[in-house]
């Protein structure tokens, strides 16, 4: 059980202030109003400290406690919400002591360095080496910074390549297809159709035109027996001579006309002499051709090719290959 | 009354008062004896008792600060001391109230591991000493912060509330009473 309490009154304090007024009128009484004064206003202090923890007590209890029961881990949390809360503000009161602090530091440091002169010189060795220090800090930072914006403007620039170089690519891309789908329309297209269309007509077109012109062509009287009546035997030279420029004449308007009668005549062997015809003998010698087979023979066989009438010829006068080149046509194309 | 609060008076102009609350009645009597020794501006008074609640036919002061007093070589102070607890208003407990460990020199003495009372002091969110009350020096030194202490919490220190010192006071929790 409990012991009844004790009280003890505390013996006066040593100090010069005396609590109340311990009545020695014969101690100093100049002493008195400034020991009054002091107590006065150490009790005006506390007075006021105590009125303000009254004051704080009656705002903290102002908020209501809800009235239910709350569990005990919710007051746990909530404990430890408010114990945050005051550390965070003990933070901030720790910091802002710092700064005072500083400040204070730094005015005295200032009056110091006002006053004295000889220690001056390690401190403002100090304070220059630190300057420095500081100086050293700021420009490395600086080139850091930059070297850093420089590397930032050349990814930007590599990037920005890159996507120019896709858009390139896609546009290639798309031109290609563009191409390719082009091509594919073109193999399809009514234009190709017709312009073939067009070429196979003119092909056939072609093709009637040279048969007609070779159906055409033998309707010209393309040999004719040169007139022999005045002079029976013949004289090759002159005859040669005579038709020797017809001949190559005729051959070259033959040539203009397309045919290929005028190459045999071109390519005429050794050249007839009166001498050869002479030193012939009888038996080779041609007889000679009748003008009414030559009438016949023009009338007849006029439209067809030269070589098939020198064959026909040949059958009538009954000569051998041999005379072939001996024998003067003259072939006249009208 | 049976449960003690802080605001049941008005305070005592230049008056502090402490309750010494322990089963030690020698010790208390020292440490009393050690802070009225002390030089302090403002009245002090000290009130011992061996538990709560205290008798309410007393007429006594508002107390400002109490101070449980445990031996850690009797398990039986610390019960008395938990008993005790359960006597004081919540709102003491903002600072004006604070836990005294002795004995714990004597190490092979001691029946109360440090970790009880570190334990009992964090569950009430109130500071701990740890004080060999029978070596004069530590008794005085502790008397003296007591006295501090006391001062504060009776409001006689302009800037400074009991609130205020209990969470300058506190440190960064012990790791071994993290997971408590």
């Amino acid at each position: 059980m409990e012991k009844p309490s004790e009280e003890q009154a505390a013996a006066e304090p040593a100090d010069s202030v005396g609590e109340g007024g311990p009545s020695s009128v014969a101690g100093g009484q100049a002493a008195r109003p400034k020991d009054h004064m002091t107590l006065l206003l150490r009790l005006r202090a506390q007075t006021k400290q105590q009125l303000l923890e009254y004051k704080s007590m009656v705002d903290a209890n102002e908020e209501k406690t809800p009235e239910e029961i709350i569990p005990e881990k919710q007051i746990e949390t909530k404990i430890e919400d408010l114990e945050n809360e005051i550390e965070e503000v003990k933070v901030a009161f720790e910091m802002k002591n710092l700064a005072l602090d500083r400040m204070q530091l730094s005015t005295a440091l200032k009056k110091n360095l006002e006053k004295s002169n000889s220690q001056t010189s390690v401190l403002m060795d100090n304070m220059k080496h630190v300057l420095k220090l500081n100086k050293l800090i700021m420009k490395s930072q600086q080139e850091s910074w930059d070297l850093e914006k420089t590397l930032l403007d050349v990814r930007k620039k590599r990037f920005e390549l890159k996507q120019a170089s896709e858009s390139k690519l896609l546009e290639i891309q798309t031109e290609k297809n563009k191409q390719k789908d082009d091509l594919d329309n073109m193999e399809n297209s009514d234009k190709i159709k017709a312009l073939q269309g067009n070429l196979q007509m003119e092909i056939q077109i072609t093709t009637v035109i040279q048969h007609v012109f070779q159906v055409v062509k033998p309707h010209t009287p393309l040999i004719r027996f040169p007139d022999r009546r005045d002079n029976p035997k013949p004289n090759v030279s002159e005859v040669l001579r005579s038709t020797g420029l017809p001949s190559h004449s005729s051959s070259i308007s033959q040539h203009s006309k397309g045919s290929k009668s005028p190459d045999w005549l071109m390519h005429q062997g050794p050249p007839d002499t009166a001498e050869i015809i002479k030193t012939l003998p009888q038996k080779y010698r041609r007889k000679l051709v009748s003008q009414e087979e030559i009438e016949f023979i023009q009338v007849c066989f006029g439209h067809y090719h030269p070589i098939v009438q020198y064959i026909l010829t040949f059958l009538a006068s009954g000569t051998s290959y041999a005379h072939l080149h001996a024998f003067p046509i003259v072939t006249v194309c009208p | 009354m049976s449960v003690l609060r802080p605001q049941d008076q008005l305070p005592g102009l230049n008056a502090a008062t402490i309750l010494l609350v322990g089963t030690d009645d020698a010790l208390l009597q020292q440490l009393a004896d050690a802070m009225l020794k002390e030089d302090c501006a403002s009245t002090l008074k000290v009130h011992l008792a061996q538990s709560l609640p205290l008798p309410s036919n007393v007429n006594r002061p508002r107390i400002d600060l109490i101070v449980f007093v445990v031996n850690l070589h009797s398990k039986y102070s610390l019960q008395n001391v938990e008993e005790s607890l359960h006597h004081v208003d919540a709102t003491f407990f903002l600072g004006k109230v604070g836990f005294l460990a002795t004995g714990a020199g004597q190490d092979n003495h001691c029946s109360i591991h440090r970790n009880t009372v570190l334990r009992l002091a964090h569950t009430y969110r109130s500071p701990l000493f740890f004080c060999d009350l029978e070596v004069e020096g530590f008794r005085a030194t502790m008397a003296q912060r007591l006295v501090r202490m006391l001062q504060i919490c009776a409001g006689h220190v302009p800037g400074v509330s009991a609130l205020n010192l209990l969470s300058l006071m506190r440190s960064s929790e012990n790791p071994f009473l993290e997971d408590v």
